[in-house]
């Protein structure tokens, strides 16, 4: 897409085009399950927490984690970007692509992310902890991303002085990551359980063993598109072990519950209204001339029930992934090479569905 | 003999033995000691009162560490006197933040952290794994913080003899860790 009359051109950015692995759509439970990530949140010794430096320290930390991450033996190098050297509109590319979080793109000490070109490896420097270690895989993998976060890790903490007590563990800026430092989180998609009105039972079910359900894309505990982020929220007093543990057990119980619930959409009375919901959704984003964020994620989401219940033919699910990226603002706007004011970015939007899913139909059901 | 509340003089009540510890601090000294049992520490605002385990976010600890705010200080009462010297960060900064300035105010907020950390993780001690090597190897972080702090105050205060040998003492002590050569003095 180039940009049209009236929009402004601007320059094309440093980092990659390729999409994400975590987008890769396979893995376990994918259907349901997207994206695996696990983080640990780890701390220099004899520097002040990231929030409370000034910019000097958090300059020379800066350039020395840079320096370490660079001499790391990895079997491909991280690509280093100083966030200070990029675009806003790249910055928030790559908050889009989980790289970095919204907090890293806008604070102003200086601080650096570090990626693999399969994006699956993120490292952040200088975010409210002096490092984020982030490991990305599609599908529910819990214990094969900790295992890559792990030996990251480990060769990290071979080289720098990390923050550690005995009695606390490894130290952290904010007292809710103290201990292992770990977050293991899955992104899950829950059309049927939402449809059900179950989803607030599943939440409370979640948090009753200490887990938190969190909508992915919107503001506050509003999901759109039906997409949530299932993470631990204990991370001192239990091992890591007993974390993925009960992160993997609870997204496989969810999961499970999401099958049965979507058997149940589809079949009998209800299947009727299902299949209107799905091929409604299929029509507007096929026709429609204009589309906003939640009307998209929102359209995007039954289509996607759809494409994995075997109901919409032509379109493959990475396709849709794909694009539930692709069509955030940010990424709309780099693919366009153009800044677009709101009304824009909704009809740009709109355009990039349509020539995505427009070869897509209908399956004939054999039941009408 | 088992110790008795200063406040409500039982040895033993419903909550248990007195186990609250508070220490009134002036110009560095201890001027004050009393020990508390739990009911008394929450009725004199020392402690927030306990309650069901919360589904925890960072905002929610921010509002709890606010939460647990004694009655409105002036200077030169306990609240205001208890400061990191790692970091400079207070007690009320803390409070109002939910985040610790450096590692060493784990150690000197420690009272006020326990039941938090109980609250948040429903734990108080670490149970994950420990860093394979650094432990042994690496420098005491209260070592190295102090050495930070002395080294800024020096740079402030334009004693650049003083300075450089901190320095160097501090990049004595970071090559303590493996490959470690090229690690920054942090100032």
């Amino acid at each position: 897409m180039a940009p049209g009359p009236g929009e402004d051109e601007i320059p094309q950015v440093p980092t990659g085009t390729a999409l994400g692995e975590w987008l890769g759509g396979v893995g376990p439970a994918v259907e349901i399950a997207l994206c695996t990530r696990v983080r640990f949140a780890r701390n220099v010794q004899g520097y002040r927490f990231s929030p409370q430096m000034d910019t000097d320290e958090a300059r020379d930390l800066d350039a020395f984690l840079r320096q370490t991450l660079a001499a790391l033996p990895l079997a491909e190098p991280l690509r280093l970007h100083e966030l200070t050297d990029l675009e806003p509109l790249e910055r928030e590319v790559l908050v889009e692509r989980h790289l970095i979080s919204r907090e890293l793109a806008h604070v102003a000490r200086p601080r650096s992310v570090g990626f693999d070109d399969a994006e699956s490896i993120a490292v952040m420097v200088n975010e409210e902890d002096h490092l984020r270690i982030q490991v990305f895989q599609s599908g529910l993998r819990v214990a094969e991303a900790y295992r890559v976060a792990e030996r990251l890790d480990d060769l990290l903490i071979q080289r720098i002085p990390v923050a550690f007590s005995e009695e606390f563990g490894f130290l952290t800026s904010c007292p809710t990551n103290v201990g292992t430092g770990l977050r293991a989180s899955v992104m899950v998609h829950l059309p049927g359980l939402v449809w059900s009105d179950e989803i607030e039972k599943a939440a409370n079910s979640a948090q009753k063993i200490h887990l938190a359900v969190r909508g992915l894309y919107g503001e506050g505990s509003r999901a759109l598109g039906d997409f949530y982020q299932v993470s631990n929220q204990i991370t001192l007093g239990r091992t890591e072990d007993e974390v993925l543990d009960d992160v993997s057990t609870a997204v496989e119980k969810l999961v499970e519950w999401e099958r049965r619930v979507r058997d149940a959409l589809l079949s009998g009375a209800r299947r009727t209204q299902t299949l209107d919901r799905i091929h409604r959704a299929l029509g507007t984003l096929q026709n429609a001339r204009i589309l906003n964020t939640e009307e998209c994620l929102n359209n995007l989401s039954a289509v996607r029930f759809g494409v994995h219940a075997g109901l919409i033919d032509d379109l493959t699910a990475r396709e849709l992934d794909q694009i539930l990226l692709l069509s955030q603002p940010a990424h709309l706007q780099r693919l366009c090479r153009a800044r677009l004011d709101p009304a824009a970015r909704d009809a740009r939007r709109a355009a990039l569905v349509r020539s995505v899913l427009g070869g897509a139909r209908p399956c004939r059901d054999p039941e009408f | 003999m088992q110790p008795k509340c200063t406040h409500c003089g039982n040895a033993q009540c419903e909550n248990g033995a007195p186990t609250v510890h508070v220490l009134d601090v002036e110009g560095g000294k201890v001027v004050k000691k009393q020990l508390l049992c739990e009911a008394a520490a929450e009725a004199l605002g020392v402690l927030q009162p306990k309650q069901a385990s919360l589904g925890m976010t960072a905002e929610i600890l921010q509002h709890l560490s606010a939460g647990l705010k004694a009655k409105p200080t002036t200077p030169g009462t306990r609240t205001a006197q208890t400061t990191c010297p790692g970091c400079a960060t207070t007690l009320q900064a803390f409070r109002e933040r939910g985040r610790l300035g450096c590692p060493r105010c784990y150690e000197v907020f420690k009272p006020h952290l326990l039941r938090l950390l109980d609250r948040v993780h429903d734990a108080v001690t670490h149970r994950g794994r420990f860093p394979s090597k650094t432990d042994r190897t690496a420098p005491d972080p209260v070592t190295l913080t102090d050495l930070h702090q002395r080294l800024r105050a020096a740079v402030e205060a334009e004693d650049y003899e003083e300075a450089a040998r901190l320095r160097d003492e501090i990049r004595k002590l970071g090559s303590g860790a493996p490959q470690d050569s090229a690690r920054p003095g942090g100032i």
